[in-house]
């Protein structure tokens, strides 16, 4: 960690190694498309690299990247909201209704397919909570929503999964 | 407590964020009393169970540590830029230097000197700064020049093939140039260690050669 933060590529490559596998499986939960979740996964290790001089060790190198995954997703799920001009406010539930994408037949044997057909609000509030085991008050604290609302899309997300999976 | 009740609460329920004990007892009650809002919990906690065995590590495809070496390799001249003494230094004037540093030395001394050792491949070895300056401010400029030439070599090495063969060429040419001019710089300071201008002239020719692998490395990209 020290030469990687004393500007050693091969040390800060080694840390990607080690570190990749899980930013990945975040970032392609959080974004449901693997082109994407590569994007994002490499913003978060070039993030990391800048900001490697504030890791002060008293965590793991994991533990200080999760939180840096989690913002580098919603961060990129904000600005391409913006981008799309969607108009929608956080507490209106019924564009979440009815899944992007119609679930396949494969998606009834797969969570993880199934996951990707999430509508982006619920998808991140289940990933959030159930896969990384945030509570309700963070989820509202780091996507602006209110915590009733992440209840509430937790709440579809569950279902629109198990219908999805048939569970 | 009707189903419906019970239905809408269980996710809280088996959350444990009902909140009122009272609540919770509620729910209790009405699950030991429903066998299909029981079976529904059942079903609820083991997909949440399916979804807690879900692995924690996902593989990309592809590796992509190349991606992210290039994109800190061309963010990181800005970064070197910073680190040298605003007393000689600053980006806008070094950038203005550039071109007449490598016209004025490179065209006309390689012709007088024979060319030295690339600077950014060979590494700058602490033996060989010692030979041309002392100064750890320069040293230090100097390491993280080396540095962040040597990175945007190393990402150049990788992707020669996909250059046409004259662009190599002429990058290598320019390349040799600058290294030479590099060299001039380093033998003038040696001889008068304390001059402004000279050590100016240094940054200079550093960053055009960090400006030449930059734009190589982008061209390489767009190919």
């Amino acid at each position: 960690m020290a030469e990687a933060q004393a500007g050693d590529m091969a040390a800060f490559e080694e840390l990607y190694r080690r570190n990749v596998g899980r930013v990945f499986a975040l970032c392609l939960r959080m974004a449901g498309d693997a082109a994407l979740a590569e994007e994002l996964a490499q913003d978060v290790f070039v993030r990391a690299w800048e900001k490697l001089g504030t890791f002060r060790g008293e965590s793991a190198f994991s533990s200080w990247l999760h939180p840096l995954t989690v913002n580098v997703t919603l961060t990129e799920r904000r600005s391409r909201r913006r981008r799309t001009a969607r108009v929608m406010t956080t507490d209106d539930l019924a564009p979440f209704e009815k899944p992007t994408r119609a679930p396949g037949p494969e998606a009834g044997l797969d969570l993880e397919k199934a996951l990707a057909t999430l509508p982006p609000g619920a998808r991140s509030v289940f990933v959030l909570h159930d896969v990384e085991g945030y509570r309700h008050h963070e989820i509202a604290a780091l996507t602006g929503v209110a915590e009733g609302t992440s209840k509430a899309q937790l709440h579809r997300a569950r279902r629109m999964l198990r219908e999805a999976l048939q569970s | 407590m009707t189903c419906e009740t019970a239905k809408d609460r269980l996710d809280d329920y088996v959350d444990g964020t009902l909140g009122e004990a009272a609540l919770q007892q509620e729910v209790e009650l009405h699950l030991a009393s429903c066998a299909a809002c029981a079976e529904e919990e059942r079903r609820l906690r083991a997909f949440l169970a399916r979804v807690a065995a879900l692995p924690a590590e996902l593989r990309p495809e592809g590796d992509l540590w190349p991606g992210i070496a290039d994109r800190i390799a061309a963010a990181r001249p800005r970064a070197v830029i910073r680190t040298f003494p605003r007393a000689w230094w600053t980006p806008a004037a070094g950038l203005a230097a550039a071109a007449a540093v490598v016209v004025a030395l490179g065209a006309t001394l390689t012709r007088v000197w024979s060319p030295p050792a690339r600077e950014g491949s060979t590494g700058t070895g602490l033996a060989r700064e010692a030979a041309w300056t002392t100064d750890p401010t320069l040293l230090a400029a100097e390491r993280d020049y080396a540095r962040a030439t040597a990175q945007l070599m190393a990402v150049l090495e990788a992707r020669k093939a996909t250059l046409p063969p004259g662009t190599v060429a002429a990058v290598e040419k320019d390349l040799a140039t600058i290294d030479a001019a590099l060299a001039q710089v380093h033998g003038a300071l040696r001889q008068d260690p304390g001059n402004a201008q000279l050590s100016h002239m240094l940054a200079a020719t550093h960053q055009k050669k960090v400006d030449v692998l930059q734009r190589v490395v982008r061209l390489s990209t767009q190919i």
